[in-house]
């Protein structure tokens, strides 16, 4: 599934209740959209960024940066995310240059009911991921 | 080096931005292009597939009416040998060399046949693999620019205003107000609409008579009368 089609198909989409809004982000320049930001209603401080190659979609949400945590628990947060991540349904811990993120990857075939359920999923994984990582904030 | 190897050693090597040291935009066009030509390869040798294979069950039926012309040969020879017919039983076993001359010559060229037939198969099984690897490695390729430019443009978007993400604690806090105010409203007016609800029945109740009903005039004028 290309990402305009998307975007068209899950722009005012409700699922399990949550509105989603769509904004495409247009790469410099060629008009081509590389990027989908998705906000599922409520969650508007944790923006998924949606990104699709011929294979997956690839759904991103920033948690927080490097500078961002205590340093002294550095160690401890990365064990924790590395156990953590297990138990989350759908989506994976993971460090993108120094943001970490939470993300989930799905088939470019996944039905659009199974994207936006993946979508609203996320949201909610991100909200209560850093709600249980919080401590380790500075 | 296989993809993800190469970013472990960009990792390690303290590379910060991981998809600019493992993709530049040769080694994309390069694997594409080793795919397309191994795909090539492939769709090739299946028709040479098909053409051997046809040749190889043509031989095969060949080989077996030599074999059934032979047999019925050694029958008329045997034959022409009980009737006492030298001459004959010879001039049949001559044409009966013929065949087997002819058959010993296509046994080896049926062999080669199989044998290309296996090869064939093994070659194509091959390079189906490493199709397959080569995709799987182009995949982490892409993934891994894809994420380099969604962060890139997600960047200068968000550096432009279009929506501004704040730290993680903020977010959260945010988002943890808003859901308390949600349930809020929904408490407020789950009370509001039992409010609402017992002042419509009392009234209801009222009119009908039952409970705590208001004096009326009429009544009032009813007792005073009887004392």
């Amino acid at each position: 599934m290309q990402l305009k089609d998307l975007a068209i198909q899950l722009s005012g989409y409700i699922q399990d209740g949550f509105k989603l809004d769509v904004l495409p982000i247009q790469e410099n320049g060629n008009g081509e959209i590389s990027v989908l930001q998705i906000i599922v209603e409520g969650f508007d401080e944790l923006p998924i960024f949606v990104t699709a190659t011929d294979e997956q979609i690839l759904c991103v949400t920033n948690l927080f940066t490097q500078d961002e945590i205590k340093p002294e628990l550095t160690q401890e947060l990365h064990h924790t995310m590395l156990r953590l991540s297990i138990n989350i349904p759908l989506s994976s811990l993971g460090l993108i240059d120094d943001q970490y993120v939470l993300f989930g990857a799905m088939s470019t075939k996944t039905l659009l009911e199974n994207v936006a359920h993946e979508l609203v999923t996320q949201s909610e994984n991100a909200f209560e991921s850093l709600e249980a990582l919080e401590e380790f904030l500075k | 080096m296989s993809i993800l190897k190469k970013i472990v050693t960009a990792l390690r090597g303290g590379a910060r931005e991981v998809g600019e040291a493992v993709v530049d935009a040769n080694a994309i066009r390069i694997l594409e292009q080793e795919i397309k030509d191994q795909e090539n390869a492939i769709a090739k040798a299946k028709d040479s597939l098909t053409e051997v294979m046809a040749d190889e069950s043509k031989t095969g039926r060949q080989i077996n009416a030599l074999k059934d012309r032979i047999g019925e040969h050694e029958d008329y020879t045997r034959q022409a040998l009980e009737k006492g017919d030298e001459a004959l039983a010879l001039e049949i076993a001559e044409k009966i060399a013929l065949y087997e001359n002819e058959m010993a010559e296509l046994v080896p060229v049926l062999d080669g046949y199989r044998a290309s037939v296996a090869s064939l198969k093994d070659q194509i099984r091959k390079a189906e693999k490493s199709v397959q690897e080569n995709k799987r490695e182009l995949s982490v390729v892409k993934t891994t620019e894809r994420v380099q430019k969604a962060r890139v443009s997600v960047n200068t978007s968000l550096s432009s205003g279009v929506s501004k993400s704040s730290a993680a604690r903020e977010s959260l806090n945010r988002i943890k107000e808003r859901q308390q105010r949600l349930d809020d409203k929904i408490k407020a007016s789950e009370t509001l609409n039992s409010e609402n609800t017992d002042a419509d029945l009392k009234a209801r109740m009222e009119e009908a008579g039952i409970g705590n009903t208001k004096s009326k005039a009429n009544d009032i004028l009813e007792r005073l009368k009887k004392k």
